[in-house]
């Protein structure tokens, strides 16, 4: 192969190469790709752990921390805002006229039979043997009538 | 039950058409609350409207006893009354014979004012005149206790004479004694 073929394969691979990246930066601006992580600065001391694996912890034993009570939290009360019906509105009813019937039954009142009244006696004398005219007659008579 | 036991069927006919309330005796009548009965005023325009009253009934107890085949007995005159006062709303009536006394208990469950006091001594005295009427008897309130109002029927001169003892603290049992005493 010449020296001249040999430029121009690459000066067309070369052109090729810009037309792909002019193709691609087109695409990322449709489609951006997501950003990559961005490379965290590499400690110069190792972590924590491992340092405490290295450095051997205290005698003395650490202060266990008072438990932290939170505070009750008392919730504000909500109070509803009253609501308000909504009136309805009856239509108005007319009633119908009513005419009165004369009154003309007569109701009668029916009660039972009345249980009968006793007769006490009290001086152990028999009541029956006597009429109810003669117990009038010493009624009567008791204690005088002049 | 006895054949003049006091009927309750149909005693008050209820007249709406006139707004009236009628007995069976014909009194027209009006319900009204017992408690106003208790501004009845004691005094003679009450007794003797309740003579009256008492009268009317004790009328139509005689017309009753004297168509019995048999005469009429003490329970005839307890039957007929108990029922009376009863369907009156009155109380519930008893009949004791105590010696030769006759008296009258009144069991309403009520403390009587004196108004109805005398609605009732009037309307016993006016009973009892129709059933004797050679009689006069009169009343007499006696006592007030657990088991009701007593009244007793005497003469006149009896009834004073047993006034004048509770006057002077004798009590009304003990009266009524001395009195059946002072007759022997």
């Amino acid at each position: 192969m010449s020296a001249d073929v040999h430029m121009e394969k690459l000066e067309e691979l070369l052109d090729r190469v810009k037309r792909n990246r002019l193709k691609l930066a087109n695409e990322r601006i449709l489609h951006p790709e997501p950003m990559a992580p961005q490379e965290l600065p590499i400690p110069s001391e190792p972590p924590p752990a491992i340092k405490e694996e290295l450095a051997p912890p205290p005698v003395a034993a650490a202060p266990i921390p008072e438990p932290v009570i939170p505070e009750p939290v008392i919730p504000e009360p909500v109070i509803p805002e009253p609501v308000t019906p909504e009136l309805v509105i009856p239509e108005p009813v007319i009633p119908e006229p009513v005419i009165p019937e004369p009154v003309e039954e007569v109701r009668t009142f029916e009660s039972a039979p009345v249980a009968s009244g006793p007769v006490a006696q009290m001086d152990g004398r028999p009541i029956r043997e006597w009429t109810l005219k003669a117990v009038l007659n010493r009624a009567w008579n008791l204690g005088g009538r002049s | 039950m006895t054949q003049s036991a006091f009927d309750a069927t149909g005693f008050f006919r209820f007249d709406l058409a006139n707004g009236s309330i009628i007995s069976r005796e014909g009194e027209q009548l009006a319900l009204i609350p017992v408690d106003l009965l208790d501004a009845l005023e004691p005094g003679e325009k009450t007794r003797q409207r309740s003579i009256a009253f008492g009268k009317t009934h004790g009328k139509r107890f005689s017309e009753i006893i004297a168509g019995l085949t048999e005469p009429p007995g003490v329970e005839n005159l307890a039957d007929y009354l108990g029922g009376l006062t009863a369907v009156f709303g009155l109380g519930r009536s008893v009949v004791e014979i105590r010696g030769n006394a006759i008296l009258f208990r009144l069991i309403s469950g009520r403390k009587m004012s004196d108004g109805v006091v005398t609605l009732l001594t009037g309307f016993l005295a006016g009973f009892m005149s129709e059933i004797e009427p050679e009689t006069t008897f009169e009343i007499l309130h006696m006592q007030t206790d657990d088991d009701g109002d007593l009244f007793w029927a005497g003469n006149p001169k009896a009834i004073e004479q047993v006034k004048d003892w509770l006057a002077d603290g004798v009590k009304p049992m003990e009266a009524l004694w001395l009195l059946s005493e002072e007759g022997r």
